[in-house]
């Protein structure tokens, strides 16, 4: 369920006028989304959702207590907004008690696309067409998705505070495998706007690498240098800033900690090509100008030339160490190069093209090792040229030693990782010495 | 805090509009799921809360199958007139995808039931008062300070799920399950040196009521946590190679779900995730042919095991839950099924496996249970242990990943005892043991008996597009697996 501005105001209105708490906090959030899947060539699940989602928090003293529902009939909020001051009134004194922000100012959010809103059934299903029919005439089996949806959310405390933003969100993807199960290839794009989705263009791209990387060949495990293609590069990037966290740091049980004591803002970690910032507002990558609390989230550099520039901090932890708040990453955005992913294989003499990585979890947070596989594509680069397919690899790597050891980076394009989610993600293709594969995979 | 309670015959009315609407609108099959996730979760760190919260998520769904094509559409607004909407609007959906689909869904037949199900539990943990349960917390907490730790981090986490399940073939369904998770994590710090040890506890989710935290012996997990997490700075680094390690039901349990209970979902097999989770390299083929471990290895289904987090009385293809084999003296003889998948292998009936996490989310195929049956002789972990020469016995879960098709697979735990002519002589550090399933499963000479057998378990087994995900328990008695490739992840950080 969507509502506008003034509509989410009036409710969240309706809904502070119960609270007899000392203070509250509130959040509507809603949405209406749409998706079909595709396995075997064709349809298998698919569905619409709709739905709207109160959170309230009651702040009784330094005592807080949460409740969310989305079932509004009746006297349903009046008796939840009860609900969340019996719990608060339960609950001990939080020493971290951060009382509510006053009224802020935020950027006007760039998230949405009424394209993507006014998506219909037939043409949703038509943009899977022709994929499937591409797969199909290139005696392919694909399996895919997409996936359109608008959502919003709105925040209202009692201090005034009040924040609204409307997103919308299509993504896409398919995977191509081959009938003799020796070869498979996927592609991804997400996007605020339906209509840079051009499903045509990437079912063409998928059966063409599915093609390519049949019956791949056994090489040793070890270092190489490798190509990671953006959606592997999401994947590296976004699992370090994960980690990039000052409180943990701070406290001595983070990568990012200093032995002795603090963190490591202000050091060079990473190779000096390296820079990565977040910006709400950047159409390249963009997301929501506020965080859960409503604390505006502007542009924050996180990566400057190799120097560690910034790590998320929390209000609470932001005061107690008379540092800045630093809300975390909204999206995550790199300077890339100039060359295309074709330009760097052709500038190299001997690597791995990887197109993305697969199950990544964390092995040692001590040293932010790593550990996933490769996945759907992965080919050997020899004199400039794609000499073939390779079969996949473990892998046991941290995403600091490869930002350390970037040779080279292409133009930044969007970027879709396994394990990043709904974030929005700008990134280039990255050539990177070292690159540790640590055993073989037989999987396809 | 409850959501607003309808009358059962409101209820039922309209189901049945659901129903009478989608056979007028060409549905050959059809069903509406109406449910309530109610959810309590509450978090600490040393003296502080974090948080705690109660979440209500209700709403209802309507699936059909038109002309051989799904349909499903679903909302948070219950009504008549929204009931009638997205009735209207799932039969929309299926003629409007129709393009798209090239081969119809059958599903195989199933009786109805009218019928009501409910976790056994003793204890409603939402019944139980919330500053019981922050004290709680905080006592374990303060246990760990003062023993030593300098973070002690604890949570609780109660879910309980009701459902309503009604079927164009006359069942009535309702169900009521529990589940809960309670733990800790604790991180000792060396400020000079910037190192840290951590360490979780060796607590699991489970499908119970508050029993489970009345009856786990927390203030010795604690105990064994902070002292083992102190070992752990002067642990000896293991030396990667090739050896015997005797697997914890607190470790084993991830292994089976991984390499077991994942590729044995036979939507998996026939290539249905293959754009997300992967396929299986357990195809139909290997059906009945496959040696896929050793004599010792017994893998048994059950969606009707006792405090299992799969278990219920019927899935959400309104299917009676049952048991059946995976893995019976190492053989592949068994999948896990659906209504729709049971189809693809000619097999008579689903054997219920069918599940989804929200009203809002279309029931796809789900692991059940997967245990591992306990050996039938007498044996002891400390029976395994002496009999052990060189090895390390590995306790809790840590770290873990598989690859697509469920080959290659890498884990650590929590800790790791080396064991020196059948005894435990200290602990190692910085291991992960790392193989291929079916070369692991074969290495397998040991299984302890019933007297060790725990369960362990996932509240968030992770599938399908939208993602979704599930609940799911594996039990298991400490095995022994030989010449097993360790690996030590310090090494492996430093290549």
């Amino acid at each position: 369920m969507i509502l506008n501005e003034s509509e989410a105001k009036k409710f969240l209105e309706k809904a502070l006028q119960y609270s007899k708490a000392d203070s509250i906090e509130l959040s509507l959030a809603g949405f209406n989304s749409y998706n079909l899947r595709f396995a075997l060539n064709s349809l298998s699940t698919n569905g619409n959702s709709d739905g709207l989602t109160l959170s309230i928090t009651s702040n009784i003293g330094k005592k807080s207590g949460s409740v969310s529902l989305n079932n509004f009939e009746g006297d349903s909020i009046k008796k939840a907004v009860e609900q969340s001051e019996h719990i608060a009134k339960l609950s001990p004194e939080n020493k971290e008690f951060m009382p509510p922000l006053e009224p802020q100012t935020y950027l006007q959010g760039v998230n949405f696309s009424e394209n993507t809103e006014k998506l219909e059934a037939g043409k949703r299903a038509n943009l899977l067409k022709t994929v499937i029919s591409e797969s199909e005439s290139t005696n392919l089996s694909s399996a895919g998705y997409i996936e359109d949806s608008v959502q919003f959310s709105a925040l209202l405390n009692s201090k005034g505070l009040f924040a609204y933003n409307l997103g919308s969100m299509a993504s896409f993807s398919c995977t191509a495998r081959t009938k003799d199960g020796t070869g498979s290839s996927r592609v991804q794009n997400q996007s605020i706007n339906v209509n840079n989705l051009d499903t045509s263009k990437l079912g063409k791209r998928v059966t063409k690498r599915a093609a390519m990387s049949i019956n791949p060949k056994e090489i040793k495990p070890g270092k190489y240098t490798v190509i990671l293609e953006p959606a592997a590069a999401a994947d590296m990037v976004a699992y370090c800033s994960y980690f990039m966290d000052a409180r943990s740091a701070d406290e001595g049980r983070s990568f990012f900690s200093k032995a002795g004591g603090g963190n490591k803002i202000g050091e060079k970690l990473v190779d000096e090509k390296i820079t990565i910032y977040s910006d709400p507002v950047d159409l390249k990558a963009p997301g929501v100008p506020f965080n859960d609390e409503g604390y505006p989230i502007t542009k924050t550099t996180w990566f400057e030339n190799g120097v560690l520039r910034n790590l998320a901090r929390g209000r609470y932890w932001a005061e107690k160490t008379s540092q800045p708040v630093v809300p975390f990453f909204t999206n995550i955005i790199m300077e890339g190069g100039t060359k295309t992913v074709d330009e760097l294989i052709a500038s190299t003499d001997y690597g791995i093209l990887v197109t993305r990585f697969w199950y990544i979890r964390t092995v040692d947070p001590r040293t932010v090792l790593l550990t996933g596989l490769t996945r759907d594509g992965i080919f050997e680069v020899s004199e400039g040229k794609i000499t073939g397919a390779v079969k996949n690899f473990r892998f046991n790597e941290s995403p600091v030693n490869v930002l350390q050891n970037v040779l080279e980076l292409g133009a930044a394009e969007n970027g879709v990782g396994s394990e990043t989610g709904d974030t929005q993600i700008f990134v280039p293709a990255m050539k990177v010495k070292d690159f540790y594969f640590s055993s073989l995979s037989d999987a396809i | 805090m409850k959501q607003k309670t309808y009358d059962d015959d409101f209820i039922k009315k309209l189901a049945d509009l659901a129903i009478s609407l989608s056979k007028k609108n060409g549905a050959s099959y059809s069903d509406f799921r109406l449910s309530n996730f109610k959810s309590q979760r509450i978090s600490t760190r040393e003296n502080v809360i974090q948080g705690i919260s109660e979440n209500e998520n209700f709403g209802f769904s309507v699936r059909v199958l038109v002309d051989g094509a799904w349909g499903f559409a679903s909302s948070s607004t219950f009504n008549e007139a929204e009931v009638k909407r997205v009735t209207e609007l799932a039969c929309g959906i299926a003629k409007a995808n129709k393009v798209i689909q090239t081969r119809n869904v059958e599903l195989v037949a199933v009786p109805s039931y009218n019928d009501t199900w409910k976790t056994p539990i003793k204890k409603n943990p939402f019944d139980v008062s919330i500053d019981e349960k922050v004290n709680f917390l905080f006592n374990i907490n303060e246990k760990a300070k003062s023993l030593g730790a300098n973070y002690c981090s604890s949570f609780m986490w109660a879910v309980n799920e009701w459902k309503y399940f009604v079927s164009s073939e006359g069942s009535y369904i309702k169900q009521d399950l529990h589940r809960i998770w309670p733990g800790f994590d604790i991180t000792i710090i060396n400020k000079d040196t910037g190192e840290f040890e951590q360490r979780d506890s060796l607590t699991t989710p489970i499908g119970k009521g508050y029993e489970y935290v009345e009856e786990y012996d927390f203030m010795g997990d604690v105990e064994t946590a902070v002292e083992e997490t102190k070992m752990k700075f002067s642990a000896k680094p293991v030396e990667p190679g090739k050896k015997d390690i005797i697997l914890d039901p607190t470790n084993l349990w991830l292994t089976i779900h991984e390499s077991c209970g994942h590729p044995a979902e036979l939507d998996r097999a026939l290539g249905f995730e293959a754009n997300y989770a992967g396929t299986s390299f357990m195809t139909v083929d290997k059906l009945g042919k496959l040696q896929y471990g050793s004599e010792y290895i017994n893998l048994v289904a059950d969606r009707t095991q006792k405090d299992g987090l799969a278990t219920r009385g019927y899935d959400d293809d309104g299917v009676k839950t049952t048991k059946w084999d995976i893995i019976r003296k190492g053989l592949f003889v068994g999948y896990e099924t659906t209504r729709e998948m049971a189809s693809y292998i000619h097999e008579n009936e689903s054997n219920g496996c069918a599940y989804a996490d929200s009203w809002s989310h279309f029931p796809i195929q789900r692991m059940p249970n997967v245990s591992l049956e306990p050996g039938k002789k007498k044996l002891s972990l400390n029976d395994l242990i002496a009999d052990t020469e060189d090895g390390i016995y590995i306790v809790g879960s840590g770290s873990w990943s598989i690859d697509m098709q469920r080959y290659n697979f890498q884990f650590t735990g929590q800790a790791f005892h080396e064991i020196k002519n059948g005894k435990i002589v200290g602990l190692l550090k910085d291991v992960a043991y790392q193989g291929n399933t079916v070369g692991f499963w074969n290495s397998c000479d040991a299984v302890c008996d019933e007297s060790e057998y725990k369960l362990g378990g996932s509240f968030f087994c992770g599938k399908g597009e939208p993602s979704q995900v599930s609940p799911v328990s594996h039990g298991a008695s400490p095995a022994r697996f030989r010449k097993v490739n360790i690996l030590n992840t310090s090494k492996e950080a430093g290549q």
